[in-house]
């Protein structure tokens, strides 16, 4: 009887371990596959040099289009519908071997077949108004776009321990080069370049 | 602890004297659990933490030595190893099951090594919360299987960290944290009447619902409209407190204290006039749905108690949350001095209730809420009133004076209620 628990417990406790498993091998794969299929870009980065408490020493990779002025990229964003935290579209072209974003959307289906990454808005700017234009009940989110920030997904590196600093100054000194793969919007930094 | 422990060493007496049947006394023994932590089982979990924590670090170091793929297969094998021996020495040898027991936690310490690694390797956002919900979601199963606390803690922190860090207004986290605590979490501790499991849960509870009345008005920040998440909160728990005090609920006295606290500090920002003025300076977005939601739990937990007493007085300050509707009763004085005297009187009614009721945390926590209330005001009213100096050394005797008071009086009351109780 004993027994029958105990081999019933340690069936339950299999199936937990391979569940485990499985999610550990979705993380890898998810991974190896952007990497693998994915194309791959060199973009131009700006380094400063922080600190996980779980992962250790990682460098923070600042991309020109983490900041976005509206008025210099082409886009299809609705100042009443756009709104924070939300997910956004980046398509990229590809000049001279550099890659550089010339569209931003929020429908996944203006990007498809063009190489793009998917992000997350984290800052809205929007035209600010004089108070004699200013009506008397005026919405804040019908107000003109100026600048978007977002997050990428593609802004941190992990570097061994203690070598930040390193990394940091020895890239401080020449340009720097992320090298990502990106497959159907998601992207993965491979690794850094530098002059 | 110690009345569960003197009770078990009675049982036997009191079933030998004919008091009690066998069966009225296991009954007890299943009500008022003895837990025991030996020496051995504190050690050995204290050493699989230190193990865990190390290996965590070991990797957060970014150690090049390895290749990544060896990097992931030793720690999956770790993972595997600590499982596998502490599933071993517990359940089919049975010879050491404290530190199977240990090795089974250090398993769930490894496997979160093990996510952190691979972010690590692929260079994921350290801020992303899914990584959490990977650790919660393959330690909880864990957690029910052997009934362990240390998984359960694990668990539930991982699964507030995940809800911390997606922090986005109405998404996937903020409606599921809620679910998740409830079905997961809240069960096995009930379950066990795992006391410290149960705090902690019910104040993740607390993480979930002050910012949601914010995030449903679809603003930034409100802090008018955070108050009065709290005070709905604080409502809820005060009903759960009486409905699990029917039921002779292990946590009936932390849950009175908990909604205590959170009515007093949710009432005394009402008292203010600066807080008060404000109202009607943020959107309401779907704040009202919030309010609709908690006025039908309460009103569910009251059909079922079918009765209204002088307990319920708490509820009243249910009219408050309309506050927002009509903000312009945020200029009245009267009303001012009315959230005022109820103030006091919710103080002072826990004194009296924690007294009557012989609760002794409600009475201690009575009494000092009470002397902040006094402390609060005497700033808030005087301050401007008073010359600098006056007001610092009136302040100072009247604090005196109040703690020696105070002091005096909770002594001489808490003795009584010891008295009445041993009648």
């Amino acid at each position: 009887m004993i027994s029958k628990i105990f081999r019933q417990k340690g069936i339950k406790f299999a199936a937990i371990l391979v569940f485990q498993i499985v999610l550990l091998a979705g993380m890898v794969l998810s991974s190896y596959l952007v990497i693998l299929q994915g194309e791959k870009m060199t973009l131009q980065v700006e380094p400063v040099d922080p600190r996980s408490l779980f992962q250790g020493d990682y460098v923070i990779l600042n991309y020109s289009f983490n900041n976005l002025d509206l008025s210099e990229i082409s886009h299809d964003l609705v100042p009443e519908k756009v709104q924070d935290q939300q997910p956004v579209y980046l398509a990229f072209s590809q000049k001279n071997d550099i890659w550089a974003p010339d569209f931003v959307t929020q429908d996944a289906a203006k990007v498809k077949g063009r190489t793009y990454i998917k992000g997350k808005i984290l800052y809205l700017s929007r035209k600010p108004m004089e108070p004699e234009e200013r009506p008397d009940s005026v919405d804040y989110n019908s107000l003109p776009l100026t600048m978007l920030r977002a997050n990428w997904g593609i802004e941190q590196y992990y570097v061994p321990e203690g070598q930040g600093k390193v990394i940091e100054q020895q890239i401080q000194d020449g340009i720097v080069y992320a090298q990502v793969s990106v497959y159907h919007g998601k992207s993965r930094v491979t690794g850094l370049l530098t002059e | 602890m110690f009345f569960n422990q003197n009770l078990q060493r009675e049982l036997p007496r009191w079933v030998a004297d004919g008091l009690i049947t066998p069966e009225n006394a296991e009954t007890l023994r299943q009500r008022y659990p003895v837990t025991k932590n030996s020496m051995t089982q504190t050690l050995a979990l204290l050493g699989s933490v230190l193990l865990g924590i190390g290996v965590i670090l070991f990797f957060a170091a970014n150690w090049e030595a390895m290749s990544r793929t060896l990097k992931i297969a030793v720690v999956v094998l770790a993972v595997l190893l600590a499982y596998g021996g502490g599933y071993y020495l517990r359940y089919v040898r049975g010879t050491y099951p404290k530190v199977g027991y240990a090795l089974i936690c250090l398993g769930s310490l490894l496997y979160g090594a093990a996510i952190w690694l691979i972010g690590q390797i692929f260079h994921l956002a350290p801020e992303a919360g899914s990584a959490f919900l990977l650790w919660y979601l393959g330690v909880i199963p864990v957690a029910w299987l052997f009934q362990s606390s240390f998984n359960l803690v694990l668990a539930l922190f991982n699964l507030t960290a995940w809800f911390i860090a997606g922090h986005y207004p109405l998404s996937w986290p903020f409606l599921f944290f809620p679910l998740l605590l409830v079905l997961t979490i809240l069960p096995p501790a009930i379950r066990k009447k795992n006391h410290f499991v149960f705090v902690l849960a019910v104040l993740a509870g607390y993480i979930w619902f002050i910012p949601l009345g914010v995030k449903l008005a679809g603003i930034n920040y409100s802090f008018q409209l955070g108050i009065i998440s709290l005070l709905l909160f604080s409502l809820v728990i005060y009903l759960l407190g009486q409905w699990a005090e029917r039921r002779a609920f292990f946590a009936e006295g932390f849950l009175q204290a908990l909604s205590f606290v959170g009515l007093f500090a949710g009432l005394a920002a009402f008292t203010f006039h600066d807080f008060l003025s404000r109202f009607g300076a943020d959107a309401l977005g779907a704040f009202p749905w919030l309010i609709a939601g908690t006025l039908a739990v309460i009103v569910l937990l009251k059909i079922k108690e079918r009765q209204l007493t002088l307990r319920d007085i708490p509820l009243l300050l249910l009219l408050l949350c309309l506050l927002p509707f009509f903000p312009q009763l945020g200029e009245s004085s009267f009303l001012l001095i009315a959230l005022n005297v109820l103030f006091f009187i919710l103080t002072l009614g826990a004194v009296y209730y924690g007294y009557q009721a012989k609760r002794p945390l409600l009475f201690n926590l009575g009494m000092l809420l009470f002397a902040v209330a006094v402390a609060m005001k005497y700033f808030d009213i005087f301050f401007a009133l008073l010359p600098r100096s006056a007001f610092f050394m009136s302040g100072g005797v009247l604090l005196l004076a109040g703690s020696f008071l105070l002091e005096y009086k909770r002594r001489d009351l808490l003795k009584s209620m010891e008295e009445g109780a041993g009648q």
